[in-house]
């Protein structure tokens, strides 16, 4: 067993080329001149995105690389905000192979799109050597049935495979997110990276959430919309049950979207515990979710406290960390919480690292966090899950 | 607030202790209705997810997957058993790498062959069994039945710290049910959406080879096959028409016997042949890679043609609804046999036609509109044998046969809108010849040019074509095709009085002598057998075969079953007398059965009961003659006369209208009444509503009957509103569908209502789930609603496959179905009740979401009283309280206040 060599860059200058070669040479600089066997980068949608891959390119030339546009990321302790710039994370040597796929036409046909992602990822890992396996997915973040997506992923992945993953950001203009691989910048589509390993894999979920309220039916949904609840106006129900005034506190982005962020829906789950859709008041005063909530769903009101959802972070590391021998720490945070943590948000990144210990944490702010262990369900909001390498 | 009061009071510690026990209850309430919350969501999603449909495959796929979310199972598959063969169906979890299997687990023998639903557990300190990556902690086996030796199975693996306790395992039953009734459903509607599609193009194939190509093709799609062939039969043997019937069938062995095909004695019945596995029924070297065998039979006059045959390598797969596929396709194919036997014989007609014309040209006369002949043509010196000159001057009508010159001197009065006729003419040498006239106005004057050209050689091919297509071709006798179209003539509706007698006769040795002395001594017996009962029949009767060695008998007028089991025994007479086939005496006999059929009746139906008799006559011994079960053929008839009959039962005063009281579960007390309508017929007596409310819905009696009963229930209303305390009391009226649709209904329960003073929403209208919520309707509804009257859904639950269908309704309760209720009490059936009190929990909880109320129906025993209560149930009415009571007893009733005892107020 070699032991895996990795490395993260960042980078904020203006000119695309120019910042994906800076962050790619410090992301390459700490592989001690091993060719790097896998590329991920998150960036910010402000850079000509196929000029910023080129720029990482010309440092490492063409081993596997896939990426998103993000809502902001981290490298290590280092916090970029939506906006600023890019972070490459290299990896190489260690006992893992990589594959990397992609699939496009999400939209039209997420189950579809979710399989052959897999299946391409898991053909170019090669092999079958290995006994375990993960798979990476990032996905166009703007485009309905990431559910159904990642239901057709293990449709071909089974059960035994956990997947991971995020739906990619765009620094809140909620316009045009995209995915990256190779030299391609895709939309309607997502990437994957099929991860082959000697030892099992294990995703870990963690939101920090708190049902306030009664559980409750959903009795009407349509695609993304919650008309009603319990049978009443949603908008009504809900309207009823927040603090707005308390809400407004907690949400301290006054010019994002979200009026009242500090609350969600909880989805009841079988085992119990809550799958968390982020939710907004519409212009038309209609409650609307990130993720669609099916009709007669059980739910709950969900709260968060920024102090408990700084919390998890030490929650996710411990749970992901397994053998202590990781170096890699992948990280995928909702954008959501970035909102409502707000002006802590660098100690969130900085307590993360800490938990982190040895492994470098690298990761990014999503428009929707996966995480599939059990069953065949795995989108999740408003929540932070992880896989450690 | 704990301090000392100026009073000097100091109030004890407890609140705050109460503050948190109270708190401590709010917890543990919520996380119980959390719970029910979660398992009701559950069944709710899965149902939803089987309520979708789709394709067989993608729906079995998607359901997987719920189960799988739902109850956080790893791996999960449907499993499909014949005999003792285990095949999966759809799995969820598995993946691409690995084959879907069911485990080999030590220490679970017998787990899957168990026909009872159970949980088994990894035994503790051991490694757990690896299925498909998985560590495998305990698997759930839920069986269901499919067939008399087919079933299917749900199967749940779960990993560690799954919790599954079994305390599902009812939930997961019904789940596995709804699963295989929505899979085949799901299978046999695209099988018909398919062919649907396909079919009629089919049918307009013409020639032989394309037409079969498609055929295997569109076979593969309906049934699922690995590999379909047709094979076609002449003279007794089958033809392979397309590649053999699976890859590995040896070619060598066509053509063969038709006998020695297992299908062929369905085939001759008209029946689909399916063996689930050939394993057991063929020789190895007959069976090949194949495991399931469908053979579907191509009919033409009632007679196999062909065979469609679909085979599977997996045993058992090809289910009733791969059957019913292969059978409509059979029909198709059948279709354009024939349309493609009769097209070329129709282009070989019209070119004889040519032949004839070319050779005798047309005779042209000139005629007055009275018909007196100035002029004809040479041509009626040839064809006709008169001369030309010698016809004029006469009436040319006077030459045409007597019987058609009626028709002619029309057709002469009424040119030119009337342009040709047919009909004979005599001939100079004696004798009439048909001929066709066309009629033209002659330029000028108002003379005819008639031009006539033989056309008797057309008529006789017609003739012939018709007879072909209604004659069996080996007898003579009329087909199946003559039969079904002389029977629907006999009992079309209004067409006599008299019954028709429809006898089914079998030979009772046919095949025996068939296989000994072969095909042509088995032709030459039918022939015989034909003519002996020619013997047995009178001029009008018509005597068929129907294919194999099957005949049939239509009597157009029996006097009745006597009169019909007489014929049959003539027949029985008859065949009893020995056959001579070349140098062989054989004797045959025969099984008789028979049916009268009556005005209304349907072919179908009598033809099936005829031939049900004749099973049942041989089974009783062959050689008898059985006629058709009579009670049953009276039920019929009876059930006719009650429809005639329900017309009038409001104007005979049959009618009335009893009241059941509605009643507070735990108190007794009377809410309100559900008026229920009674029919007392004078001769049968109590006619079931079941029965008769159909019928008045399908004769539109029920218009009249519904408003009658609106007035009914609302004028007892006002009476029993006056009485003290009684004024919250409502009264509930079924609706039907059909009053609904009658724009003016509305208007008349409004009306009702202000004549007698009764608050709108004192008044529950019941509509039933499956309302067909036409726009009209449910624009009737709203008005309703909107008035405040009450709609109440009937029987909820009975077809609650789709839950998005209450939402549209405008209505503001629901009755739980009495069938629900029942399972709650079944002391023996504890699964079921387990269903029972799923559903109904999941059914209050949606109502309570939707802010419905509900009352349960059929509360019969104290048992289920308390069930319903414990699942917060608060309404219900059945036996237990009352039954239907006529208005005096309600009076009483109010005045004593309840219908239980004191001791049941206290619950």
């Amino acid at each position: 067993m070699t032991t895996l060599l990795s490395g993260t860059g960042t980078s904020e200058l203006p000119a695309a080329s120019d910042a994906g070669r800076e962050a790619a040479a410090a992301a390459v600089a700490t592989l001690q001149g091993t060719p790097p066997a896998l590329v991920v980068v998150f960036a910010s949608v402000r850079y000509d995105l196929g000029e910023l891959l080129a720029g990482i390119r010309s440092v490492t030339g063409d081993a596997p690389l896939v990426g998103s546009t993000s809502s902001g990321h981290f490298a290590g302790a280092e916090y970029g905000r939506p906006g600023s710039g890019v972070a490459v994370l290299a990896l190489a040597g260690g006992d893992h192979r990589f594959g990397v796929g992609s699939a496009t036409g999400l939209g039209a046909a997420p189950r579809e799109a979710g399989a052959e992602v897999v299946r391409t990822a898991r053909q170019a890992a090669g092999g079958e050597d290995l006994p375990y396996a993960a798979v990476l997915l990032l996905a166009d973040g703007l485009v309905p049935g990431q559910q159904q997506m990642i239901a057709g992923a293990h449709r071909a992945a089974g059960a035994s495979v956990p997947i991971v993953g995020g739906a990619a950001g765009d620094d809140w203009q909620l316009t045009r997110t995209s995915v990256l691989v190779g030299d391609q910048v895709l939309t309607d589509a997502v990437v994957g990276v099929w991860i082959a390993s000697p030892r099992p894999l294990t995703v870990a979920t963690a939101h920090g959430w708190a049902p306030v309220g009664p559980p409750q039916l959903v009795t009407r949904a349509e695609g993304d919309v919650i008309h009603e609840i319990g049978g009443r106006p949603a908008a009504e129900v809900y309207a009823g049950a927040v603090d707005v005034e308390e809400a407004a506190r907690r949400g301290p982005v006054p010019d994002v979207a979200m009026e009242a962020s500090s609350y969600a829906l909880g989805v009841i789950e079988p085992d119990g515990s809550h799958l968390v859709r982020a939710i907004y008041v519409r212009p038309d005063g209609e409650i609307s979710s990130f993720e669609p909530v099916a009709t007669f769903s059980a739910v709950q009101l969900m709260t968060a406290e920024r102090q408990t959802l700084l919390e998890v972070v030490d929650e996710v590391a411990a749970s992901a960390l397994v053998t202590g021998e990781e170096r890699v720490l992948l990280t995928f945070n909702c954008a959501a919480r970035q909102v409502i943590i707000g002006d802590r948000i660098e100690e969130e990144v900085a307590r993360l690292q800490a938990a982190a210990g040895a492994a470098t944490c690298f990761g990014f702010y999503t428009y929707g966090e996966f995480a599939r262990s059990r069953g065949a369900g795995g989108v999740h909001n408003a929540t932070l899950t992880a896989l450690a390498l | 607030m704990t301090g000392v009061r100026p009073g000097g009071w100091v109030p004890p510690s407890a609140p705050a202790q109460d503050a948190d026990e109270l708190r401590g209850q709010l917890l543990a309430a919520r996380l119980e209705v959390r719970d029910a919350y979660r398992s009701t969501a559950g069944l709710i999603r899965m149902l939803d997810v089987i309520g979708q449909g789709g394709a067989p495959a993608e729906l079995a796929a998607r359901a997987l997957e719920a189960v799988s979310e739902v109850f956080s199972a790893d791996l999960v598959l449907w499993v499909r058993a014949t005999g003792d063969e285990l095949d999966v169906v759809s799995s969820c979890g598995f993946g691409d790498a690995h084959e879907p299997r069911l485990p080999d687990l030590p220490g679970a023998d017998g787990l899957f062959a168990s026909p009872a639903a159970r949980v088994w557990t990894a035994p503790a300190g051991q490694p757990p069994t690896v299925v498909a990556g998985v560590p495998v902690q305990s698997v759930v086996h839920v069986p269901v039945r499919v067939g008399p030796d087919r079933a299917a199975a749900l199967v749940l693996l779960l990993s560690g710290g799954s919790g599954f306790d079994g305390s599902d395992l009812p939930l997961l039953q019904s789940v596995a049910e709804r699963l295989r009734s929505s899979l085949e459903d799901a299978e046999r509607r695209g099988a018909v959406e398919h062919l649907a599609a396909e079919g009629p193009v089919l049918a307009r194939q013409l020639d032989r080879a394309p037409l079969f190509q498609e055929t295997v093709r569109i076979l593969a799609d309906v049934t699922g096959a690995a590999w379909t062939s047709v094979v076609a039969v002449t003279d007794g043997r089958a033809h392979l028409e397309t590649k053999g019937l699976r890859p590995d069938d040896d070619t060598t062995r066509w053509p063969r016997p038709v006998e020695e095909l297992s299908a062929w004695a369905d085939a001759c019945r008209g029946a689909v042949h399916v063996t689930d596995d050939v394993a057991g029924a063929l020789a190895v070297d007959l069976r090949g890679a194949a495991r399931s065998l469908l053979a579907a039979p191509v009919l033409v006059d009632g007679e196999p043609v062909a065979l469609l045959y679909a085979m599977h390598p997996r045993p058992g797969v090809f289910s009733s609804a791969a059957a019913d596929a292969a059978q409509l396709l059979a029909g198709y194919v059948a279709a354009a046999l024939v349309n493609g036997r009769l097209y070329r014989a129709l282009s070989d007609s019209e070119q004889r036609l040519r032949v004839l014309t070319d050779a005798i040209s047309d005779m042209v006369a000139v005629v007055t509109p009275d018909g007196t002949v100035g002029w004809a043509s040479p041509s009626y010196r040839r064809g006709l044998g008169q001369e030309p000159a010698a016809l004029v001057g006469r009436c040319w009508p006077d030459a045409v046969h007597p019987d058609d010159e009626a028709l002619v001197r029309d057709a002469l009065a009424r040119c030119p809108q009337v342009t040709s006729v047919e009909h004979r003419v005599a001939l100079g040498t004696g004798g009439w010849a048909w001929v066709e006239t066309t009629l033209a106005p002659t330029p000028g004057d108002d003379g005819v040019v008639l031009s006539s050209r033989f056309v008797g050689d057309r008529r006789a091919l017609e003739a012939e074509l018709r007879r072909q297509a209604t004659h069996d071709s080996l007898t003579g006798l009329a087909n199946r095709a003559l039969v079904r179209q002389t029977l629907a003539e006999l009992v079309a509706p209004g067409h006599r009085a008299d019954p028709v007698g429809v006898l089914f006769c079998d030979l009772d040795e046919f095949k025996a002598v068939n296989d000994r002395l072969g095909h042509e001594a088995g032709d030459d017996l039918l022939r015989q057998v034909a003519d002996r009962l020619r013997e047995c029949v009178r001029p009008g009767d018509l005597l068929a075969r129907l294919g194999g060695d099957e005949f049939v008998v239509v009597l157009p007028d029996v006097t009745g079953d006597r009169a019909l089991a007489a014929v049959g025994e003539r027949v029985l007479a008859a065949l009893h007398r020995p056959f001579h086939l070349g140098r062989e005496t054989v004797r045959v006999g025969a099984s008789v059965g028979g049916v009268l059929g009556r005005p209304g009746d349907a072919v179908t139906d009598l033809l099936r009961d005829a031939d049900a008799a004749m099973y049942e006559a041989k089974r009783a011994g062959r050689g008898r003659v059985q006629v058709f079960d009579a009670p049953a053929a009276a039920r019929s008839v009876e059930r006719l006369s009650l429809r005639q009959e329900v017309q009038g039962a409001l104007q005979r005063g049959e009618l009335r209208v009893v009241h059941q009281p509605i009643v507070a579960l735990a108190s007794g007390r009377v809410e309100g009444f559900e008026a229920l309508l009674r029919w007392r017929h004078p001769v049968h007596g109590d006619v079931p509503p079941d029965v008769f409310v159909p019928l008045a819905e399908e004769t539109g009696a029920i218009g009249p009957i519904g408003d009658w009963v609106v007035r009914e229930a609302c004028s007892r209303l006002a009476g029993w509103h006056r009485l003290t305390g009684s004024d919250a009391l409502t009264v509930s009226v079924n609706l039907s569908a059909v009053q609904l649709d009658d724009p003016g209904c509305v208007d008349r329960v409004l009306a009702t209502l202000a004549a007698h003073r009764v608050p709108p929403g004192r008044l529950r209208l019941e509509v039933t789930e499956n309302l067909e919520k036409t726009a009209a309707q449910l624009a009737q509804l709203h008005r309703l609603r909107g008035a405040g009257v009450s709609l109440v859904v009937d029987d909820f639950g009975v077809s609650y496959s789709n839950l998005a269908h209450l939402r549209d309704l405008p209505v503001d309760a629901l009755k739980i179905d009495r069938s629900f209720v029942a399972a709650l009490g079944d002391e023996p059936a504890d699964q079921r009740r387990g269903i029972g009190r799923g559903i109904v929990r999941a059914v209050l909880a949606l109502s309570e979401a939707a802010g419905l109320d509900v009352v349960a129906e059929g509360v019969e025993t104290e048992e289920q009283r308390a069930t319903l209560l414990s699942l917060g149930c608060r309404r219900g009415q059945g036996w237990l309280f009352a039954p239907g009571l006529v208005a005096d007893d309600v009076t009483g009733l109010l005045v004593t206040g309840g219908v239980l005892g004191a001791d049941a107020a206290t619950v």
